[in-house]
């Protein structure tokens, strides 16, 4: 199908464009990589009034790694931070789960601030955002803000965001030596959604789990963290029994939807293998990382 | 019209396909002053129509004409002609009348001076439902009180096939073990790359032209002449290039409004259908398969009693696809005892039609799985137990049809060893493996099946011009539709006249050139290729007719050679022949191909029998149920490869096709309404899930009936893929899915991981 009629501005300042959103509010849609607008305007699932194209706004293209952490602008390609030389050193989950979405056609164009603010259940980046507290910074007209990872996500495909707000950039923090990290997910068909997924984030000392954030996505609502999960590993060694513990608890605290593509039960069932597998490999990772 | 081709190598339509140049429907340039049809579809799938009021849409600027159940002036409105007959006939209108029977049903059409205008149209339409009861599973369509589908029937049953030998009771009394279990096959859609549906259709005075992609072009223009009170010689059906059918590729419900709408208009009229649209047109026959087997001690299957329930949808012409599914139902083994019942169903589901390898994917699901279980449970090595009870090279499986022309075998022990398993293994389920809880785990099947080679009746002409250039021009009425066709009728001809394929040209068909019954059932390569055959020898008799006449010599002396004809030293090349007699014309040949049809379930004298067998290798991972396809190969009894590649192609592709409904594929029903009935929902394998190692064996012993002992295989392949993999799961894990696809939803539920109903 084709996108039904809508008006299309392409500001070239962020200046215009937040005065675009300001104008328009909930009639306007952002467009960025277009990854996720543009089908659902194939699909007729949004009718948007105005497209405001924020592809040639100035200065929103920008990746920059500094001391705070590294901050991805609205327009950044998720193939351009995939590849980008350093990410991988600042931070290693932010690189691990940018080649799980869809396939490198899709990543070549679509952006990880678009995909965070798109907030489909079963994308990556929002839950290695929770996961690593990432700061969302927002602007609108007269005024910005910044807003913490687990505040920006309220549920399936809806933010904090305004109508007339536009998350202008995303800073991931970087990466504290001695941190392990694993993202896993599971989808039917190679560069499907994710049918379910979990992120873990693990710090040792002296062998035992100091701290431990673990998230799940792709359960139909927004990353859910698992604090019960969480706490069956904290304070302790991480060896199999504390990671079956982790595996029950994370089955038991999933808040699931089922959909076509798995039942709610199977979902759960699965975020639990999978949070499981995730706190295995970052516990490795952090004990390595802490050994040398 | 004459394909302007380039074939040197690869394939005679590659050329003019790989750089746009050859035309789809789609792509034909529409003639002057032609309107466009939008179709308004049903959403419910059982519904009263109480009310239709289109007066708003006729009053918009721009449209041209409206249909509706109110426009057709006394028109009868439903289908009559063909149909298999054994049964009421479920017959359906061209639009909706008193009520809607599924999901997409067409209840008014608009044909506007705009696409845009057309679709703004369909909004101004209020029709006023009452929704009814919808039922979608076979099974509780046939109990007592469920919703009926056709009220004037009385019943959703619409017929029965049997089948029997022997005596079933008293095999069973004769048996040592007895297994009983019941395995469903979803219905699924065909999905060809061009959507169903598109049409150029115009009315010129008292003729119709209908441009379409249309696999039976001839029983196509008999409906509409009935349709619309002609002679069917006044209706002339054009199949352009078809993007892919699989069955799918049929006239339907679109092209018919678009005929009625060029009548009412005067006007051509042109429909593009949407793939929403296109998956709402057509389906494969969901199917319940029940089963009763009987073994002895030894292994041998002694007694079977088979119950089919074919899953019809909302309308049925009869017993076709029961009758093929009952035909083949206990697959390629001997079995003292047999009563196989297959029964015709009506629901309201899109009505099922026909799909690549009609009914035997679900039939061999069935066999294929339930023959595993009984050689497991009685410690008998998988290959071993097919091999004990396989019907053999010139077993007579029916009687007035060829007798079995294939090794199953030595083709399915091959077809395991190309995964490197030797068919034999006593493990079931993860108890035996060292493996943790969490690992995966490996598991292997086998499978294999059989079909009639083609089904029902043949009679498919071809017909030769020869010029003076030497250039031959082969005249058919069958599309090419993706499978090679156009390839075979060169390399047929070349190799009969002996002359480059560059020389030979193939026209486009259409119901003015010579009859056939259409491209279906993996028969043309038989079909089509033993009529060109014949079409050329004909030809050749005539050249050497003339090569006398002109030069002297008898006819045993002349001999065809690099395509001129030879006596001693002298040559002539064919074109001086043609020149010798006409100075500007051609020379004709013709060629026909005929089978009979047979009052059999496989409905024909079954000229070769359709032979494959598959072996996959898989991994499965019991934490999360994912199955991967780590090997998968398949072995087809081909008879000879006319063109190797193509051939291949075809198999590749058939076993692709099946790993969809596998692993993936599946129609959901809800409420009223189907959940998956678009591309993004609907899930096909993508090439990224093929196995890593996809083999592929052709049997060439030159035995099938066609030119240079050809056989059929477009279809064959399509079938072990599900119980092969069925089968490795079951090996793997221990756990049988019965219900296709095989979703980890249901791998977990099967492991007692997770309570409650799956997912698909």
């Amino acid at each position: 199908m084709k996108p039904p009629q809508f008006e299309y501005e392409a500001p070239s300042t962020i200046a215009e464009t937040l005065e675009l959103l300001d104008r328009f509010g909930d009639d306007a849609k952002v467009l960025a990589g277009g990854q996720s607008l543009m089908p659902l305007l194939n699909f007729r699932l949004a009718r948007p009034a105005v497209v405001v194209d924020i592809n040639r706004v100035r200065g929103l293209a920008r990746l920059d790694i500094g001391p705070d952490g590294v901050r991805v602008g609205a327009t950044v390609r998720q193939r351009d931070a995939e590849r980008h030389l350093d990410v991988a050193a600042a931070n290693p989950l932010l690189a691990e789960a940018l080649p799980l979405i869809g396939h490198f056609q899709i990543r070549n164009r679509g952006t990880v601030c678009g995909s965070l603010a798109h907030a489909d259940p079963a994308a990556e980046l929002p839950a290695v955002a929770v996961a690593l507290d990432a700061e969302m910074e927002v602007q609108r007209r007269h005024g910005k803000r910044t807003v913490p990872a687990d505040a920006f996500f309220v549920d399936a495909l809806t933010t904090s965001l305004a109508p007339n707000e536009l998350l202008s950039a995303t800073t991931f923090p970087i990466w504290r030596g001695g941190d392990g990290w694993a993202i896993e997910e599971f989808s039917r068909r190679s560069g499907d959604f994710a049918v379910a997924g979990a992120v873990a984030v693990i710090r040792l000392d002296g062998g035992v789990c100091a701290e431990a954030r673990l998230v799940a996505f792709g359960l139909g609502g927004s990353p859910q963290r698992l604090t019960g999960s969480e706490a069956a590993i904290r304070g302790g060694r991480i060896d199999d029994g504390a990671i079956e513990r982790a595996v029950v608890r994370a089955r038991e605290e999933a808040r699931a939807d089922g959909d076509i593509h798995g039942s709610a039960a199977y979902r759960a069932y699965v975020v639990g293998s999978l949070a499981g597998r995730a706190v295995r490999r970052a516990a490795a990772r952090a004990r390595a990382g802490t050994a040398s | 019209m004459v394909l302007e081709t380039k074939p040197a190598i690869g394939r005679v339509d590659g050329y003019d396909k790989v750089t746009g140049r050859a035309q789809y429907t789609e792509d034909l340039p529409l003639p002057y002053g032609t309107v466009f049809c939008a179709i308004l579809a049903s959403p419910y799938s059982h519904a009263a129509i109480r009310d239709i009021d289109a007066r708003r849409a006729e009053r918009l600027p721009g449209v041209v004409a409206v249909l509706t159940r109110e426009h057709l002036d006394g028109m009868d409105p439903y289908l009559r002609s063909g149909g298999f007959g054994g049964g009421p006939q479920a017959l359906r209108p061209f639009i909706a009348i008193e009520k809607v029977r599924y999901d997409g049903e067409a209840v008014a059409a608009v044909a506007a001076e705009t696409a845009e205008i057309a679709d703004r149209a369909l909004s101004l339409i209020d029709v006023t439902y009452d929704e009814l009861p919808a039922v979608f599973d076979p099974a509780q369509a046939l109990e007592p009180g469920a919703p009926l589908v056709h009220e004037a029937i009385g019943s959703n049953a619409v017929g029965e096939y049997v089948w029997s030998w022997g005596d079933v009771a008293q095999g069973f009394r004769e048996s040592d073990r007895i297994f009983e279990d019941v395995y469903t096959f979803p219905s699924v859609f065909h999905h060809p790359m061009e959507n169903v549906g598109g049409c150029v259709a115009e009315f010129r005075g008292n003729e119709i032209q209908l441009l379409a992609p249309i696999q039976h072009m001839f029983h196509g223009r008999e409906e509409i002449a009935q349709l619309f009170g002609l002679a069917p010689e006044r209706v002339h059906v054009r199949s352009p290039f078809i993007g892919g059918g699989f069955g799918a590729k049929e006239l339907k419900q679109p092209h018919l409004i678009a005929l009625w709408l060029a009548r009412k208009t005067g006007r051509p009229v042109r429909t593009a259908a949407s793939a929403e649209e296109s998956m709402r047109t057509d389906c494969r026959h969901q199917m319940v398969y029940r089963v009763k087997t009987g073994v002895r001690s030894d292994g041998t299957l002694w007694s079977q009693e088979i119950e089919l329930l074919c899953n019809e949808g909302a309308y049925s012409r009869g017993l076709g696809v029961s009758r093929l599914a009952v035909g083949g139902a206990w697959g390629p083994y001997r079995v003292r005892h047999m009563r196989i019942t297959g029964r015709s169903v009506l629901t309201n589901r899109v009505p099922a039609g026909s799909f690549r390898s009609v009914a035997k994917p679900q039939v061999t699901w069935g066999y294929e799985s339930n023959l595993e279980t009984i050689a497991r449970a009685m410690g008998i090595d998988p290959l071993d137990f097919r091999l004990r009870n396989f019907l053999r090279r010139g077993d007579i499986i029916v009687d007035g049809a060829t007798p079995l022309d294939a090794d199953y075998g030595g083709m399915l022990k091959q077809t395991a060893e190309a995964i490197g398993w030797n068919g034999r293994s006593q493990r079931v389920g993860l108890a035996s493996t060292p493996s943790p809880p969490t690992g995966k785990v490996l598991g292997r099947g086998i499978a294999a099946t059989f079909r009639h080679g083609y089904s029902g009746s043949d009679n498919t002409h071809a017909s030769l011009t020869l010029d003076g250039e030497g250039r031959l021009r082969i005249h058919h009425a069958v599309t090419e539709i993706g499978g090679g066709l156009y390839n075979v009728m060169s390399k047929v001809a070349s190799h009969a006249l002996d002359i480059p394929p560059d020389d030979i040209e193939i026209a486009h068909p259409d119901t003015d050139s010579p009859f056939s019954d259409g491209i279906a059932s993996q028969r043309m390569t038989v079909c089509m290729g033993s009529a060109v055959d014949m079409a050329c020898q004909d030809l050749k008799r005539q050249l050497i007719e003339i090569a006398v006449n002109v030069y002297g010599g008898t006819a045993e002396e002349w001999r065809l050679f690099q395509g001129r004809l030879w006596h001693g030293e002298r040559s002539a090349a064919l074109g001086e022949l043609v020149r010798a007699v006409t100075p500007s014309g051609v020379l004709t040949g013709n060629g026909v191909h005929r089978t009979q049809r047979r009052e059999n379930a496989f409905m024909g004298e079954v000229p070769y029998w359709g032979v494959s067998t598959g072996a996959a290798e898989i991994e499965v991972d019991p934490a999360t149920g994912e199955l991967r396809l780590l090997k998968y190969a398949t072995a087809c009894d081909v008879g000879k490869a006319i063109d190797p590649i193509a051939c291949r192609a075809q198999i590749e592709g058939a076993a692709l096709f099946g790993l969809g409904n596998t692993l993936y594929e599946e129609l959901i029903y809800q409420d009223q309404q189907i959940l998956n009935a678009d591309p993004f929902q609907y899930r096909l394998p993508l090439l990224a899930d093929l196995p890593e190692e996809f083999i592929t064996i052709m049997v060439e012993n030159g035995d099938g009936p066609g030119p240079q002992g050809s056989k059929g295989v477009g279809n064959t392949p399509v079938s072990p893929v599900a119980p092969a993999i069925g089968n490795a799961l079951f090996e793997a894990l221990g756990i049988r899915i019965h219900d296709l696809p095989i979703t980890p939803d249901k791998i977990l539920r099967a492991l007692g991981r997770t309570q409650g109903a799956a997912a698909s």
